[in-house]
């Protein structure tokens, strides 16, 4: 059983500041410098968590979160990662995944199952069954970890974006000799996954006590260092193009941009496999060590240790320096050549060791924790009592980043691990994640490849992709990975081997696996799930490999690895949502939308109306009486969000041409004609109106979505042609209101001395004039199909017209109207919205624009391809219809259904008010495009509605209403 | 070991006059006026249009300019009238830009949660204008040391005035995470909610 210690030197404790907290109901007490894991232990609880697949009792494992045992809820939040969490006054938490408590978990009955729960066991039982529904829905409310509440507070937590000369990930010896060495020249910054520096040199203590001194004193160094940056708690989780790191903090991620990175993180230790090593009280030998340096907490009062090296002896004389019993040392190596030291220290304090042995099984007692082991000895069986039992058979480097930065690894055989091969430029890996095991070799590698990183990243001698250093490292000389697979399936059928904690598979999982010919990593990995848990493999990948390497006969080298994949350790979504960073435009009469009871919606990046509000009438009350007001009074619409830019110079006619469809040249000053935009491929890309104000200025507006793309296409035109013009984007900078209707004429004047008649401001015509007082540009246009004026100003007094604008137009019914009336009045008319009624394929013939394009022009952007889509015909044709019998089900993007075939789709479709029936557009194939014929249209109800193909427009088809009778009688 | 935040203030500039210049003729017309203007792209110079201005010339590109001088008379010369009728080549457009200033010693701190350039080593002394994105908007930033009696250190920001309000609402919200304070200026039509 585990228990907490005297105060032991360094510890990482404040034994003044006790802390009280709740464990699945039971309140408990910890330190200030505990994690929730060292807490319960050191309250002796043993059993922290169930496992995810048979409920099985789970322990402490690594004491490092790279196990997914530890896992627990509290409150709302879900998967705190006990290892690594610090405690705090009051907390409660839980076990995740159980069934009514950590004790009386009603789902261990899960187990029983097992024989009937192979590996890939969704796939043969589920996939294609009928049913599949059911027995999904049991396996989702059976499966999962922590209970995730969607009604919870959002808690905002901060992004941030850093940058430095060196980044060194990892504070051990090797980690602060880089920093310590980069920071002669460069700016560093020293990330460390734990509260305090030191690395393993502060928890691997009585073989070699200079080596703490060392940690101690090479962190008051880097502290004191002015160039260094040192972050604690804060885990390096992903390693991006260019040096980019995702650093994970307590509250918040950190995107750190350096010149050159330093990886010193060490090496992980790995579990031994044999039945029941799952148990409460089996553990990694440097979990024990963390926690008894760290935390003050022994993990039993009789432990064993299993070594398959030195360091498990030397976690056996840092368990006996502490005065915890070491019952017996099972050495798996027959004859280990550099440990005579290390065993007499051990015989001098009567531990005994035992050589050449394996261990077979871990027994448990009736509360499901360790209480003995049985080995395999030379000489037969042997059962030893013992509460813990320290696994120390192998390392696996921490090269996680390292491969997503690009790194490739080899197996090497002396040191019987990864190691690196060949390093990205601007990547230096040191210490034992480079295969140094020694301090000295530590510290010297440490020291070189700071050095190295700071030379590369001031450009003193920048490196380019190169083989990794390996003249530090140490084979033979201290922690050799066990090259032996502890196996002992077969000797003790029993109990359960388990390979992968985070998935409850065992070895004989993957041995089955293999089996029916998944005997490559990759396939292992996604047949079998290996590696795929919270933890991502750290303490499988390397003993499914090893298993996998058996079978097959080969060597570790030859199988290769698995894809690493950001994030390296489990970060939350909290952290990575962050704050939203979701730009919105706002035009400047926003505040006066919200005034007349706007309802807001989206489009593009801007919010804009959708419609006013009216106490009494639904939306689509509101929408009509809106629709109904411009056609039959007038009403005013924000088009401030239209895209509206300028050009100058003596080239901007020319640049115009080159961009648009139409004629600018000759333009009369004063005048306005209609753009299409075409890509290179000829499909239509956006339109607007353009404005000559003279003979080297037009003014013109695009889409209220495209207005950033057009510009930014411009400019490149006017970079690439050395067209001598200016470019200016006024889409923000200046408001625009559009006032249409039979009286829109009327109520304008009341705003301007301008000439408004249809002499002197005649139908797409544009004059500068001053409303209200200030300078503005008029436009006479009628996107919605009436007599209608475009008003362009500056923010200020656009918010004086607005108001003068409802004010004076009061006693006439004028109204404001939103983006849906004016997507309706533009429907009546058939006008064209790009984006919708076309796709990303459409041309300008195809959507009834043709008469837009100028083909006999010397050169426009997408006339070369419009001349081949000529030839060719078209693919689909955009046709107006109507519907004898309305359908509300009909919605824009429904299919036009041609003899069981997709004939094309809805783009437009609404009722109109004015006309009294359901009319739309449609993108249909050329077959179906002939006047009268009858379209069926599929909508949500499933069933196809008839729709006739009329002409369009449906509404004014001989174009009076944007005319003044003036201007129709002088036509006529 | 990490910097704490320490107060911010955040605000809108004080009602500026300001006026783009572009073409090729624009440097000519800046300096037939007595602006002295910055040597290269992307840099800046303290300046003003009459004696009692305290503005600033920003330098955008090869042939782009942006004037802006602070309000501190009652009666300030428009900009446009100021520069008389430009030449040919030389162009005066329209710029109505929000502006903000974010003053402190933690300011840079702060600005690293939302832009990715490192504006705490940015030289004053060396006058860098840096177009950049800031929380996804595109935005003109330079860094003011405290020069003259007026003069407010700190790092002014330009963005689109459309999105004058986003970028005031995450501004404001990293400034207030951060333990600062938060001062508004609304100008005449600078439409900035609480």
């Amino acid at each position: 059983m585990m228990y907490r210690l005297a105060p032991v030197e360094g510890e990482w404790l404040d034994r003044d500041r006790p802390l009280d907290f709740t464990f699945e109901g039971e309140a408990l007490r910890g330190y200030d410098g505990d994690t929730l894991s060292s807490a319960l232990a050191g309250a002796g609880i043993m059993t922290m968590a169930r496992s995810f697949k048979y409920h099985r009792a789970r322990g402490l494992y690594s004491a490092a979160a790279h196990d997914a045992n530890n896992l627990f809820q509290s409150g709302a939040t879900p998967n705190l990662r006990g290892d690594s969490l610090p405690l705090r006054a009051g907390i409660t938490f839980e076990a995740v995944n159980t069934m009514g408590g950590l004790r009386r978990d009603r789902g261990r009955w899960i187990e029983r199952l097992a024989a009937f729960l192979p590996v890939g066991f969704y796939y043969k039982a589920a996939i294609g069954r009928r049913l599949f529904p059911r027995f999904e829905r049991v396996v989702r409310r059976l499966s999962g970890l922590g209970r995730v509440q969607f009604d919870d507070v959002h808690v905002a937590t901060a992004k941030r974006y850093a940058s430095c000369d060196v980044a060194v990930i990892g504070s051990g010896i090797a980690g602060m000799n880089a920093a310590l060495a980069a920071a002669a020249n460069a700016n560093v910054t020293l990330l460390e996954e734990t509260p305090r520096l030191g690395g393993s040199g502060l928890w691997a203590r009585a073989a070699e006590p200079d080596r703490c001194a060392l940690a101690r004193e090479l962190a008051a160094r880097v502290l004191q260092h002015p160039r260094i940056t040192v972050i604690t708690s804060a885990c390096a989780v992903g390693y991006y193009s260019d040096h980019l790191i995702a650093v994970a903090e307590t509250q918040r991620l950190t995107k750190l941009r350096a010149r050159a990175v330093v990886i010193a993180t060490g090496a992980i230790e790995q579990p031994a496999i044999f039945a029941n090593n799952d148990l409460p009280g089996v553990l990694l030998a440097s979990a024990a060590q963390r926690l008894v340096y760290r935390h003050a907490v022994a993990p039993g009062r009789r432990v064993c240790v299993l070594a398959g090296n030195r360091d498990g002896l030397e976690a056996a004389l840092d368990m006996q320096t502490l005065g915890i019993e070491v019952a017996l040392i099972i050495d798996l190596r027959p004859s280990p050549a550099d440990d005579a030291e290390l065993c007499a220290a051990l015989r001098r304090a009567d531990v005994r060791l035992v050589r050449d042995c394996t261990a077979l099984a871990a027994v448990a007692d009736a509360r499901g924790c360790l209480t003995a082991i049985e080995l395999a000895q030379p000489v037969g069986r042997l059962r030893i009592a013992c509460d813990a039992l320290l696994l120390s058979v192998g390392w696996m480097p921490t090269l996680q980043l390292a491969l997503q930065a690009g790194a490739t690894t080899t197996y090497d055989l002396d040191l019987q691990q990864l190691v690196p091969l060949q390093l990205p430029a601007g990547l230096f890996i040191a210490g034992r994640a480079n295969g140094c095991y020694a301090t000295a070799a530590k510290a010297l590698d440490g020291s070189q490849a700071g050095s190295a990183a700071a030379r590369h990243a001031l450009r003193i001698e920048p490196s380019g992709e190169r083989l990794a250093d390996t003249a530090n490292r140490s084979p033979g000389a201290r922690s050799l990975a066990d090259p032996y697979l502890i196996d002992a399936d077969a000797a003790a059928p029993s109990g359960k081997s388990f390979v992968d904690l985070d998935e409850d598979l065992t070895a004989n999982d993957l041995r089955n696996a293999m089996q029916e010919g998944f005997d490559s990593v990759e396939l292992l990995k996604r047949y079998s799930t290996v590696g795929m848990g919270p933890s991502q493999g750290k303490l499988s990948n390397m003993n499914a490999a090893r298993l996998l390497a058996a079978r097959r006969d080969r060597g570790l080298g030859q199988l290769g690895l698995t894809t690493a994949r950001p994030p390296y350790q489990p970060v939350s979504l909290a952290l990575l949502a962050g704050r939203g960073f979701t730009p919105e435009r706002r035009s400047s009469l926003d505040t006066l939308h919200d005034d007349r009871g706007a309802v807001w919606m989206p489009a593009g990046n801007w919010r804009r109306p959708e419609y006013y509000r009216r106490a009494g009438s639904t939306r689509a009350q509101c929408i009509e009486d809106e629709v109904l007001a411009v056609r039959n009074g007038v009403g005013i619409i924000d088009v401030g969000t239209l895209g509206k830019i300028e050009v100058r110079g003596p080239d901007a006619a020319t640049l115009l041409e080159r961009v648009y469809t139409g004629r600018y040249a000759d333009m009369k000053n004063g005048s306005t004609r209609y753009a299409l935009m075409l890509d290179d491929s000829g499909t239509v890309i956006d339109d607007g109106v353009v404005a000559r104000i003279g003979a080297a200025h037009f003014y013109f507006t695009t889409t209220t979505s495209g207005s950033a793309t057009v510009y930014r296409e411009l400019l490149r035109q006017v970079a690439e042609q050395r067209y001598d013009c200016v470019l200016h984007n006024l889409t923000g900078h200046l408001a625009a209101l559009n006032v249409a209707g039979p009286r829109a004429r009327e109520l304008l004047q009341v705003c301007t001395a301008a000439d408004l008649t249809a002499a002197a401001f005649p139908y797409l015509a544009a004059r500068q004039a001053q409303v209200l007082g200030e300078d503005a540009l008029l436009l006479r246009v009628g996107f919605v199909g009436e007599l209608g004026y475009e008003i362009h100003l500056p923010h200020a007094p656009s918010r004086k017209l607005w108001t003068a604008l409802l004010e004076a137009g009061a006693s006439v019914g004028v109204r404001p109207f939103g983006v849906e009336a004016q997507r309706i009045l533009r429907l009546e008319k058939a006008h064209l919205i790009v984006g919708q009624d076309t796709d990303g394929l459409t041309n300008p013939f195809e959507a009834n624009a043709g008469w837009a394009v100028r083909m006999d022009k010397p050169w426009f952007t997408g006339q070369r391809s419009l001349r081949i889509l000529q030839q060719r015909g078209p693919r689909q044709q955009l046709v107006g219809f109507e519907l004898a019998t309305p359908n509300p089900y009909l919605k824009e993007c429904h299919l036009v259904i041609d003899r069981d075939a997709i004939g094309g789709r809805i783009t437009s479709i609404a009722r109109s008010p004015t006309l009294q029936r359901q009319v739309g557009l449609a993108l249909v194939s050329p077959a179906l495009a002939t006047l009268g014929s009858t379209l069926q249209l599929r909508g949500d109800d499933r069933r196809l509605t008839p729709a006739t193909v009329v002409a369009t427009p449906f509404y004014d088809p001989q174009q009076l209403r944007q005319r003044m009778p003036t201007e129709l009688s002088s036509a006529a | 070991v990490q910097p704490e935040a320490t107060l911010c203030l955040l605000r809108e500039a004080p009602p500026a006059r300001r006026i783009g210049i572009k073409g090729k003729a624009a440097a000519a017309l800046l300096e037939s006026r007595g602006i002295a203007v910055p040597d290269r792209p992307n840099s800046w110079l303290p300046c003003g249009v009459d004696a009692s201005d305290d503005g600033r010339l920003l330098r955008l590109g090869f042939g782009e300019y942006l004037l802006e001088c602070d309000t501190v008379s009652a009666a300030p010369t428009p900009l446009r009238a100021a520069l008389g009728a430009a030449p040919a080549d030389a162009y005066l457009l329209l710029r109505d830009d929000r502006s903000f200033l974010l003053q402190g010693d933690a300011a840079a701190t702060l600005l690293a949660e939302v832009c990715n350039v490192d504006f705490g080593a940015l030289d004053p002394a060396a006058r860098p204008v840096v177009l950049t994105l800031m929380a996804g908007v595109a935005v003109s930033v330079i860094r003011e040391a405290a020069g003259s009696a007026r003069a407010q250190s700190g790092f002014r920001i330009w963005c689109d005035p459309s999105f004058g309000h986003y970028l005031w609402s995450v501004l404001r919200g990293v400034v207030e995470a951060g333990g600062g304070s938060v001062q508004k200026i609304i100008g005449e039509h600078n439409e900035v909610p609480t």
